[in-house]
């Protein structure tokens, strides 16, 4: 087993969620102090019908955080090849955008299938 | 035109919800007018159309080719001269060389209209100074350099550029707008540790600091200070403001073998352990030179968001983290507006300042102020008013407010024909010494009556104060009255908020005083101070 399969073998949700608060953290440089992501698990990201809190991004925010989530997990070394798609992200985006926990959920349990 | 709340008009084709938030999140209460999706073929034609009823304080166009594809470059050239008159100044991106459509089969004549669209642009700017043209690469960073196109950003929200593009262009924009308020640059105020040189000069010693070199990081900070002497070469003062030991710093200024800035280029500095906000105001007030003239660099976001807010008149610019982004950061700083309208006068405050320098160090070196003087080998030269320097005589007496006896505030001609009234006479003063010239820092105006010759005007600039100029000045009126067989010198203070300087100046030099009335009676115990050579020039 190559040393980047063992990684994705090993891949956990608390490694993810910390790739995602990185991401938010960088995401919030460029946003207003009102539209900042916490970094916390059940941060929620998305208002849709059915969420019972409402989340800090609208469509557009969500696209900015999804792909400054991808440009970060392609920068770095050990999550190069990692599966993200942004489009799969948002096509499922019911359960995997209900908070940081679903969305890390998601990533691993993509990856998990390789 | 209310700057509070600038006006921005952003001519795109595509979504610009990006581009608008970082704006409005770096200039605060602007007013970002976007228009609707795919309207710029509509934008040109219609005139009368409602974006159009108002006028904007800046233009931002950054359209794609296939924007304006129906349009030949002749009427495009009409449709942006229009445009431009909508706004005080216009920012224009001009088109990447390429095609940003996928399903586009990219040719040579299409290459071909963009170089001509481009042209066109750089030849509109060029004729108008308060047109800027860009092109798409000029906001790219180390950062977004590999993401400037994301597919993702394309396809899921019609935004071409990746988000921080955009947040360089508001860093721009926020420049212009800081220009627009009247800002221009005039002095520089820079930290010293990985701000001009890498490391931290007081835990790693001068030695090792990263500065020029075969050392990447080196090489960018050797970068930044050829940038910073370039703008100081286009008239821009520089000075630091660093929390160091002051003699740590230096020495690392005078001794490091790459440190391109001199001691001598600097204006002053302020090294020591204080508030960076606090230094600043300091510096400010001793160069004489307003906050809004102010832009400081630095390398910790805490100490920019503290000046920020003590000192918001400031421009302080965000300074990329990757050290080796800030050349090209400043590159983009170097081709606004901002630096570019400095006047000769303002060229030579730099040489004014570097000589005041080298006075208060050679001051030290002599034991009394005495000895001091004499060493400095100063002449003053009084020139009656004429049409050659009535126009500096008139902005030393509108704009000198310490030194001034009764802050008289005239135009030029009115000063003219006062001075050429019977009676009257009006002399202007200029001081050079070793270190070099200080130009027209003084104005002597007096008015006969009776037997007495009243001072009308007694103007010095703080420029030469308390090197013996002030006594010089009241010497030469006293010999004019001598030659006119005067028996008297009057002089009535009229007290303003600011001219306190010049009343305890006459209490020191009169020979009596009654409050505000300072007399002088005219013989042979006053005389001009040893070892300062004195010209009168005829009327």
């Amino acid at each position: 087993m190559s040393e980047k399969m063992y990684f994705y073998a090993m891949i956990t949700k608390d490694i993810i969620l910390n790739y995602l608060f990185r991401a938010a953290e960088e995401f919030n440089t460029m946003q207003e102090e009102d539209e900042q992501l916490e970094l916390r698990a059940d941060e929620v990201l998305f208002s849709r019908a059915g969420f019972t809190q409402a989340g800090k991004l609208d469509s557009m925010g969500l696209v900015n955080f999804l792909v400054t989530l991808d440009e970060l997990l392609d920068r770095e070394e050990e999550t190069v090849g990692l599966h993200f798609d942004i489009s799969e992200v948002l096509e499922q985006k019911e359960t995997a955008l209900k908070d940081m926990n679903a969305l890390a959920d998601f990533i691993v349990s993509k990856n998990s299938k390789k | 035109m209310s700057l509070e709340a600038p006006r921005i008009l952003l001519l795109s084709d595509t979504n610009t919800a990006n581009a608008t938030a970082l704006l409005r999140k770096k200039i605060k209460g602007s007013v970002i007018q976007e228009i609707p999706y795919n309207q710029i073929p509509v934008l040109l034609i219609q005139e009368d159309h409602t974006i159009w009823s108002n006028h904007y304080d800046l233009l931002i166009w950054w359209c794609r080719e296939e924007a304006i594809k129906g349009f030949t470059i002749n009427e495009l050239s009409f449709f942006f001269e229009r445009i431009s008159g909508k706004a005080d100044f216009s920012l224009w991106v001009g088109f990447g060389m390429g095609s940003q459509n996928p399903v586009d089969q990219f040719e040579l004549k299409q290459l071909h209209r963009l170089y001509e669209l481009n042209a066109l642009l750089v030849t509109h700017c060029m004729a108008n100074p308060v047109q800027r043209f860009y092109v798409p690469e000029d906001f790219l960073t180390e950062k977004n350099k590999t993401a400037k196109h994301s597919a993702d950003l394309w396809y899921l929200t019609k935004t071409l550029w990746h988000k921080t593009v955009y947040e360089r262009l508001a860093e721009v924009t926020c420049v212009i707008i800081h220009q627009l308020k009247g800002g221009a640059v005039k002095l520089v105020v820079s930290d010293l540790d990985d701000t001009l040189w890498g490391g931290i000069v007081g835990d790693d010693g001068w030695e090792h600091l990263a500065l020029g070199g075969h050392n990447a990081i080196g090489e960018a900070f050797s970068d930044v200070q050829e940038i910073l002497l370039n703008w100081k070469s286009r008239g821009v003062l520089l000075a630091v403001v660093s929390k160091n030991e002051e003699q740590t710093a230096l020495e690392a200024i005078k001794k490091h073998p790459e440190m391109k800035i001199k001691e001598q280029d600097l204006v002053g500095w302020k090294i020591n352990w204080k508030d960076k906000a606090e230094n600043i105001a300091a510096l400010a007030k001793e160069l004489n030179i307003g906050l809004q003239h102010i832009l400081f660099l630095d390398d910790n976001p805490a100490e920019r968001e503290r000046v920020r807010l003590a000192l918001p008149e400031v421009y302080v610019p965000d300074l990329p983290s990757n050290k080796l982004e800030v050349p090209y950061f400043l590159k983009q700083l170097s081709q606004l507006p901002l630096l570019n309208r400095i006047s000769e006068e303002d060229k030579q405050r730099a040489e004014l300042y570097r000589q005041e320098q080298a006075r208060k160090q050679d001051c030290a070196l002599h034991g009394s102020m005495e000895d001091w003087i004499r060493s400095l080998e100063m002449k003053i030269t009084f020139r009656p008013l004429t049409t050659d320097n009535l126009m500096r005589a008139t902005q030393l007496l509108n704009k000198t407010n310490q030194m001034n006896l009764r802050t008289r505030r005239m135009g030029e001609q009115e000063l003219l024909r006062w001075a050429q009234e019977k009676g009257n006479e009006f002399y202007t003063v200029s001081v050079e010494d070793k270190f070099g010239s200080a130009g027209l820092t003084g104005l002597l105006g007096m008015r006969k009556e009776s037997e007495s010759l009243i001072l009308e005007d007694f103007v010095l600039s703080c420029r030469v104060m308390g090197r013996q100029v002030e006594a010089c000045m009241i010497t030469f009126a006293i010999k004019t009255a001598a030659k006119q067989g005067l028996k008297k010198i009057i002089a009535e203070l009229i007290p303003t908020a600011k001219n306190n300087p010049c009343k305890e100046l006459f209490n020191r030099l009169c020979d009596d005083c009654n409050e505000l009335t300072f007399t002088w009676e005219v013989g042979d115990k006053h005389s001009y101070p040893e070892g300062i050579k004195i010209v009168e020039e005829p009327c």
